[in-house]
């Protein structure tokens, strides 16, 4: 029986990476289930660029609870997402699905060596996570997701401000830690990937500006608009981002290998 | 540095831990320490702080923040950070395991720790647990339980879905819920226990729940 990976992001098995057996025997393309305003979901698919690995992806209704549906929980029984599937595998949320990848994928490992970088990363994948994840998510399903089940939907605005209120210092932080850096941590790790999904969708909402007033923020958040992926193949990573548009429109990017 | 000189080695500075007694973070901070045999120095962060079970630290601009590692001129905050940092300093080989799978199977109990056992254990010791709370964590408590008959540990190898895990089973224990239905859960902890023969050991957990204010 078809399962919903299948149904919503089916393998374009006829052309494209891995159609002609080029690719390791252990490998296989990926399929992801998410939603294009989910932070974690983003995560996912960065990551997969990043480290060469093909990802069709399919949008999964969690506006109308699919998640907890027997058809997603037959295979995630928590109904945790986003969730992903690799032949036999499956495996769902931002951390295992980007670890997975990571350990699978083409490109350098994305966690540092050493000791104390590694647990750097850490601690701004920690505060990207606890601190900026919750309030950005507010001001995003505040100001986009729910006006897309109602459509006459009014923000809350008290909730926006608290949200921006909350984020303030959490961001001087990162501007600070990036003053004189090119990445978080010295090399691009995790925790560029973390903060990349939760700084785009916090561009789209109307609190653009706390960005956009933080220059090491903005640099950092413009260098990876250009920067080519991990694995060095030739594919931008931020260019999967959803815009506005993908966003209402419910699309999700796959990421598609041409140069193999 | 002279081709043959020493570096100086940071490994065998102290290392002390700033934590709260009944706070989640912390207590995964200990069982690390435990399991991986690291001796730690450990100090009681001020008490004004709201004890917030979930999260790893409280205030990102507080110095208070708890937990807090530091070894040297090193510092760090927060659950996720110290645990990496006390498996490369710690004891044996790392608890991340090589397969990507099952790399991949550790972190997905991790997040599903966060996201689903983390907030129904608040409300179940908080006493403001509802039915939907309640049927979380017997879903949960009866997934690790059935996985824990055929395996040794959570993803079979021990990992760091020990620790993280293993902090929630000891909050429950301290506020007398039932665990009597999930036996493959306490032998999980006692061989857990039978591991952190070092100098950190489970006395240093707590017996009694500090409740949030």
């Amino acid at each position: 029986m078809m399962d919903l990976f299948e149904k919503r992001a089916p393998m374009n098995t006829e052309e494209g990476y891995g159609s002609t057996g080029e690719m390791k025997k252990a490998q296989y393309m990926l399929q992801l289930l998410g939603t294009p305003w989910d932070a974690d979901t983003l995560k996912c698919i960065i990551t997969a660029a990043e480290q060469g690995m093909e990802m069709r992806t399919g949008y999964l209704d969690t506006l109308n609870g699919e998640q907890d549906l027997l058809a997603y929980r037959d295979i995630f029984e928590f109904g945790t997402y986003p969730g992903l599937k690799e032949a036999d595998y499956n495996v769902a949320g931002a951390n295992g699905i980007m670890a997975f990848i990571n350990a699978r994928g083409l490109g350098y490992s994305l966690v540092p060596k050493n000791v104390i970088d590694a647990a750097t990363q850490d601690f701004w994948i920690d505060i990207a996570i606890t601190e900026a994840t919750p309030n950005v998510n507010i001001l995003v399903q505040e100001q986009i997701v729910k006006s897309l089940v109602d459509t006459g939907y009014n923000a809350d605005n008290v909730a926006c401000t608290q949200a921006k209120g909350n984020l303030t210092s959490v961001l001087d932080a990162l501007d600070k830690q990036l003053m004189d850096k090119a990445y978080i941590i010295s090399k691009y790790s995790f925790a560029d990937i973390h903060w990349t999904a939760v700084i785009h969708l916090l561009m789209l909402t109307d609190a653009a500006d706390m960005v956009n007033k933080r220059p090491h923020i903005l640099r950092w958040y413009k260098a990876l608009a250009m920067r080519k992926s991990n694995c060095g193949q030739d594919i931008v990573s931020f260019s999967l981002l959803p815009s506005l548009d993908n966003i209402q429109r419910k699309e999700l990017s796959s990421v598609v290998i041409k140069d193999f | 540095m002279g081709f043959f000189s020493r570096k100086k080695n940071n490994n065998s500075q102290e290392i002390t831990l700033l934590g709260l007694k009944g706070q989640i973070a912390t207590m995964k901070c200990l069982l690390m320490a435990g399991i991986k045999e690291v001796s730690l120095k450990t100090t009681v962060a001020s008490s004004e702080i709201d004890v917030d079970q979930i999260n790893s630290y409280q205030h990102l601009d507080n110095a208070d923040k708890s937990p807090t590692l530091t070894q040297g001129d090193f510092s760090v905050s927060g659950a996720r950070a110290i645990l990496t940092f006390l498996d490369v300093r710690g004891k044996g080989a790392s608890l991340e395991p090589k397969k990507a799978r099952t790399l991949g199977l550790q972190n997905y109990w991790i997040d599903v720790c966060h996201q689903t056992l983390a907030p129904a254990t608040q409300a179940v010791i908080q006493g403001r647990a509802t039915e939907e709370s309640q049927a979380s964590l017997k879903k949960i408590l009866s997934s690790l339980n059935s996985i824990l008959a055929d395996n040794q540990y959570i993803v079979g190898q021990i990992s760091l879905a020990e620790p993280n895990i293993a902090a929630y089973i000891y909050l429950l224990r301290c506020s007398d819920y039932d665990m009597s239905t999930y036996p493959n859960i306490d032998k999980w902890i006692s061989r857990l226990e039978e591991k952190m023969s070092g100098p950190i050991n489970i006395d240093f957990l707590p017996s009694q729940i500090q409740l949030a204010s």
